[in-house]
């Protein structure tokens, strides 16, 4: 009693595009976040701790452990601003 | 075990006796039929229209005779009561855990605080420096803000082309 | 104070004029977010005094607190920054293995008790400070000193 292939292809074919899709996820948000595990559930001190991040190394993700911040960077700091609108 | 006496429409009472009850024994009916031997038609003759069937009516059925299944009530309400128990218990504890674990981080917040702050009041107040010196050279000599208070900008001026 | 923050921003404002010269000079802490989370206890327990300090010096001023305080200011960036540097000269190993585990697991404390652990005792060995948290209940094993770890991806035996 056995089942004819043609009932598994679809099967196949989901079990394909979710594994598919999954992967294409994992290597972009690894690509996204230099090759390592994305943060999440952020808070405001984590984004704000992020942006003094992306001051000191260039980048977001970027770590760095020197006790001494690179020359520039106390004149660095960039204050968001936005148009007057009234 | 069984005598009525049915009032049918308000023409007439109709007395019917179930004299044998017999009880079937096989194991496949979860029914008791209950058998009922006709009474004798002695129908007055009044009866024309709305009369019982001859012999009376079968008895209803509404018992189901079915074994009861599973275990007793009470252990389905003890073993809910003992689940839900275990589960609070867990839960109790992965709550402290989790108040633990929040005051560490909030604790180590606390202690890089008074560096990030230091930080960013150097920037401010080298800003103000900056502000106070820029305005001078304008010649403009006007506080902003009548307080004594540091404060900071809500409105800055900005270049005009941006350079980077 | 009364400030309101941009939204919707799109531009940013970056003033380059460095800080006039009455006012001395300090060198800001390179440390980025996660290797500062994985020394802050060892800060906080160096540099208590200085971060005390400053913050009362700041409650004190009234509001004025971003000028007047910049000496305790000062103090608290140069105590931060010796223990960073110390921990970087002894403990460089660890260290790295521990923020580099924080910054790959969303900077959860709890998913890095191994590297965490051989981090605190090489600081404690080298330089004398210990991670202590302050408030837990008495007579508890501290969060970070236990074996098993509830929330972490692998809640069985840490070390």
């Amino acid at each position: 009693m056995g089942v004819p292939f043609e009932a598994l292809l679809p099967y196949g074919i989901v079990i394909t595009m979710f594994g598919v899709t999954g992967a294409g996820l994992y290597v972009s948000k690894r690509f996204l976040n230099e090759g390592k595990k994305p943060r999440w559930n952020s808070d405001l001190w984590d984004r704000q701790m992020m942006e003094r991040d992306l001051r000191i190394t260039g980048t977001l993700r970027g770590q760095s452990s020197n006790h001494i911040a690179p020359k520039g960077f106390e004149l660095s700091n960039p204050w968001k601003i936005e148009k007057r609108i009234y | 075990m069984f005598n009525q006496k049915e009032r049918v429409g308000s023409l007439i009472t109709v007395p019917t006796h179930v004299t044998t009850v017999t009880r079937s024994t096989s194991p496949f009916l979860d029914f008791e039929p209950i058998a009922l031997t006709p009474n004798p038609p002695t129908l007055p003759p009044s009866c024309l229209r709305i009369c019982p069937q001859r012999g009376g009516y079968a008895q209803v059925q509404y018992k189901r005779n079915l074994p009861a299944r599973g275990f007793k009530p009470w252990v389905y309400m003890v073993g809910m009561h003992a689940i839900m128990a275990y589960g609070f218990y867990k839960y109790f504890h992965g709550v402290r855990e989790q108040r633990e674990l929040s005051r560490e981080k909030m604790w180590s917040r606390l202690y890089l605080t008074p560096l990030l702050q230091a930080e960013e009041d150097r920037d401010q107040v080298r800003r103000y420096y900056a502000d106070q010196a820029r305005a001078k050279a304008l010649g403009i000599e006007d506080k902003v803000y009548n307080s004594e208070r540091f404060i900071r900008p809500t409105f800055a001026i900005t270049p005009s082309n941006v350079t980077q | 104070m009364a400030q309101r923050d941009a939204r919707f921003n799109q531009h940013v404002l970056v003033d380059t004029t460095p800080m006039p010269d009455h006012i001395p000079k300090v060198e800001e802490i390179g440390a980025t977010s996660a290797p500062l989370f994985s020394a802050a206890y060892f800060i906080g327990d160096r540099c208590k005094a200085f971060n005390d300090d400053y913050m009362k010096c700041k409650e004190e001023a009234n509001g004025r607190g971003e000028i007047e305080c910049l000496k305790e200011g000062r103090k608290v960036t140069r105590c931060a920054a010796s223990v960073i540097k110390d921990i970087n000269t002894h403990c460089l190993k660890q260290f790295k293995e521990h923020w580099e585990c924080l910054e790959n697991n969303n900077h959860y404390l709890f998913e890095c008790r191994k590297p965490e652990q051989a981090l605190n005792s090489c600081v404690f060995d080298k330089l004398g400070l210990k991670k202590t948290i302050p408030g837990a209940p008495e007579g508890e094993v501290p969060v970070h000193l236990r074996p098993k770890q509830k929330y972490a991806q692998f809640p069985g035996r840490q070390y």
